[in-house]
């Protein structure tokens, strides 16, 4: 019998009324107690928590929600270093009709079939094994797994360059010795996407790897053995137990998964030569965007761009999330 | 007591942030940004700065594709902006028309005839006032390996007197077991600028309109698949180890580039030996047999503290004889300073990799055949950013030479009418 990892579940304490303790709740209050408080008191009892709340929301409010408005805002003006002119939908306008764009999101899209559901499998696959407690060194295989992760995608991008050299490279010389061909990683249009899938995905399965591990420590183990005693099978818990206990987890690896693919640059960046990779084959949305913005300064097209990242994450978010609320 | 010491060490910590560190007093300082800045502080900065007691020049290095970045970041702020800057020749249009440059017309003008007049005419706006001092310029020859050329019979005289001879000296570099040049499937949009160049056209007219579409452009891209047809190149990406030690080892027999290639061999290519330089082949029915690739300019931005102290920088750097021949012995630059190569030392002078040859006096001599080309603001734009990423239609033969320039001539027009 697999011996999975549990969690106690911990219950809260309770004074025999019936109700959990709460801490901050004063005498006299009850459950709705917080909105009979006086605004005095109210301060009193929980002013230290939004003071130390409210750098965080300061900087929030600085660096993110005013930089958002303020990109809406210039989506809708075309702005060089000395000059801002407000054309309407002129930015939307043209951003239809770019072809440049529509093949970056195409890229994008390519990229997101290919590496998040594979990335995903992966990781739930490694997960299952790593939650086994009978499995020898699982906490030193974690760690591998997620040196990746830590690791800045610049400098994997840099080792990249050398392990995937057409000459010499690595992967090359070792399909050359077992009577392969080299293949050009970096410069060949219809294999460049792979390297980028590969770099990706070996990259990132360990964070969701990570993810999906306290997802699986959280299934209570009762489930497990009462199945076996059943008569069920390992590969039957895993279908019949396992995953849907898991979907929520996997669900917020799949969005999470979409967000960080149409955020994806660097390697368009730092891995192909010429930057984006040959006719196009790599230009990703985000790195387009770069290009715009900050290549050729065209700051408000920059942000037009940007928002139409916007919505394309929201378009393939929102139906991910409705779903991973109704299986919850 | 304890608050007493507290209170002060707070004090002096807060103080000390507004301390100027290292600024010598009564001096005034000037910012310049570029590319090269640790070649240029031991010997210019220094000798400038003797020159000069009251300036202190703070040479910033910032790598050449994120200068204009952050240049341009620091024009639309208004705020860090350098006293003087480095470009390359190929960006400062766009700087033109973007506003922000500071017009230096009224300072270069006793000087003006310094320099090869193409270069002023690239610095020059389209309201007649010049904006940038050229630093140093590119004009094209074709470099050669004696020993290599030697061994496959080659006359350079006969094989490297038109493009079509040399695309066809290709077979006797093959049949030896070495490559004529480099060329990649992705192409070398670099190279199709030069070449059109070369013909005598330009990627845009006077109005700043797109012109791919030209029978010179054409010409070029027909060059470009023929050469990567042949199979007589190397599959060398240029700035790579792979090409650096495929030049240093004697695999590739020629390769087209720029005067400060000089440059490049001493930093890429330090162990090659015994490689010569001849002017490029010339096209059917032209005899121009040279053209421009890269060079770079200094400007001063509208707004820097110190433009003054910029001013004095940028004619000590590349309007003196003595700074110039100071870059040219270290850092095998081609300075556009065209004064340097009447100094008798500078004509007669050579460079370690191509023996006895008078190769600055041969560059000066180039000069002035380099047909004027336009880069307005969307140049580079185009350059990389299309023509970069459609060439790989043409070199895989999915696009002909006529349908890629098409092509290329329609998006043109699209990222034009955006600039």
């Amino acid at each position: 019998m697999v011996r999975h990892a549990c969690v106690a579940k911990a219950r809260p304490e309770s004074d025999g009324s019936g109700r959990a303790n709460d801490p901050n709740r004063r005498e006299g209050s009850d459950d709705m107690g917080t909105k009979r408080m006086s605004a005095r008191r109210f301060v009193r009892a929980y002013g230290n928590c939004y003071a130390f709340v409210l750098p965080f929301f300061v900087l929030f409010g600085i660096f993110g929600v005013y930089p958002m408005f303020y990109s809406l805002y210039l989506s809708f003006v075309n702005w060089t270093p000395k000059k801002m002119t407000f054309i309407g939908l002129g930015n939307f306008q043209k951003l239809i009709s770019d072809p440049v764009f529509w093949t970056s999101i195409k890229n994008t899209l390519y990229l997101l079939v290919i590496n998040v559901p594979l990335m995903t499998f992966l990781a739930v696959i490694f997960a299952y094994m790593f939650n086994d407690s009978r499995f020898k060194g699982r906490r030193v295989y974690q760690l591998i797994y997620l040196l990746p992760y830590v690791t800045s995608t610049v400098a994997i991008s840099i080792v990249f360059i050398i392990l995937f050299d057409d000459a010499n490279g690595w992967v090359n010389v070792f399909l050359n010795r077992v009577g392969l061909p080299s293949v050009k990683w970096l410069r060949s249009e219809g294999v460049a996407m792979w390297t980028y899938n590969i770099l990706t995905i070996w990259q990132w399965v360990g964070y969701n790897m990570l993810i999906l591990l306290g997802g699986l420590q959280t299934i209570d183990c009762t489930l497990y053995e009462a199945a076996y005693i059943d008569g069920s099978t390992r590969v039957k818990n895993m279908i019949y137990i396992m995953i849907p206990h898991l979907m929520p987890v996997i669900w917020f690896c799949l969005i999470m998964s979409t967000i960080g693919t149409f955020n994806s640059f660097v390697p368009s960046k730092v891995l192909f030569s010429p930057e984006g990779g040959p006719g196009y084959a790599t230009y990703t949305v985000t790195f387009y965007q770069y290009q715009q913005t900050f290549q050729n300064f065209r700051l408000g097209y920059g942000a037009t761009i940007a928002f139409a990242i916007l919505i394309f994450i929201a378009v393939l978010s929102i139906p991910q999330v409705i779903r991973a609320i109704k299986d919850r | 007591m304890k608050r007493f010491l507290v209170i002060s060490l707070a004090l002096m910590l807060v103080l000390s942030v507004f301390a100027t560190a290292g600024m010598s007093e009564g001096k005034q300082k000037v910012v310049v940004w570029t590319w090269y800045s640790e070649q240029l502080n031991p010997s210019i900065v220094k000798a400038f700065m003797e020159k000069f007691p009251q300036y202190e020049v703070e040479a910033v290095n910032i790598p050449s594709n994120e200068l204009e970045q952050k240049l341009l970041a620091a024009i639309a702020a208004d705020s860090g902006l350098p006293d003087a800057s480095s470009i390359q020749g190929d960006s400062i249009q766009k700087f033109i028309a973007y506003g922000g440059l500071m017009d230096l017309t009224d300072r270069i003008t006793p000087m003006v005839g310094d320099y090869p007049p193409y270069k002023i005419a690239n610095d020059t706006g389209s309201d007649g006032k010049i904006y940038g001092v050229p630093i140093d310029c590119g004009p094209c020859a074709l470099y050669y390996q004696k020993e290599i050329a030697a061994e496959c019979g080659i006359d350079p005289a006969v094989d490297f007197a038109t493009w079509d001879s040399w695309v066809a000296a290709g077979e006797k570099y093959k049949a030896k077991g070495y490559a004529l040049a480099r060329m990649t499937e992705v192409g070398d949009a670099g190279a199709l600028g030069m070449w059109t160049q070369q013909q005598g056209q330009s990627l845009f007219d006077e109005q700043g309109n797109a012109t791919i579409n030209t029978p010179e452009f054409i010409n070029a891209a027909t060059l470009l698949k023929k050469l990567w047809d042949s199979g007589t190149t190397g599959d060398w990406a240029e700035w790579t180890p792979q090409y650096n030690d495929a030049v240093v080892g004697k695999k590739v027999g020629t390769l087209y580039g720029a005067a400060w290639y000089m440059n490049v061999f001493i930093h890429s290519f330090d162990d090659a030996r015994d490689w010569a330089i001849v002017p490029l082949p010339a096209f059917e029915g032209s005899e121009v047999r040279t053209s421009n690739l890269g060079g770079s300019e200094m400007i001063i931005p509208e707004g820097a503290e110190n433009p003054e102290g910029g001013w004095e920088f940028i004619k000590f750097y590349v309007g003196s004889t003595e700074s110039a021949n100071d870059r040219l012995n270290a850092l095998g630059e081609f300075p556009a300073y065209r004064p340097l190569y009447k100094l008798p030392e500078v004509e007669s002078k050579t460079a370690k990799y191509f023996g006895d040859q008078k190769v600055f006096s041969f560059f000066n001599e180039l000069l002035p055949s380099v047909p004027s080309y336009r880069t307005p603001a969307p140049f580079l734009a185009i350059r990389d950013n299309l023509l970069a990423p459609e060439l790989p239609k043409l070199m895989s033969g999915e696009l002909s030479p006529e349908a890629f320039a098409a092509n290329c001539q329609t998006l043109a027009e699209a990222i034009v009418r955006d600039f």
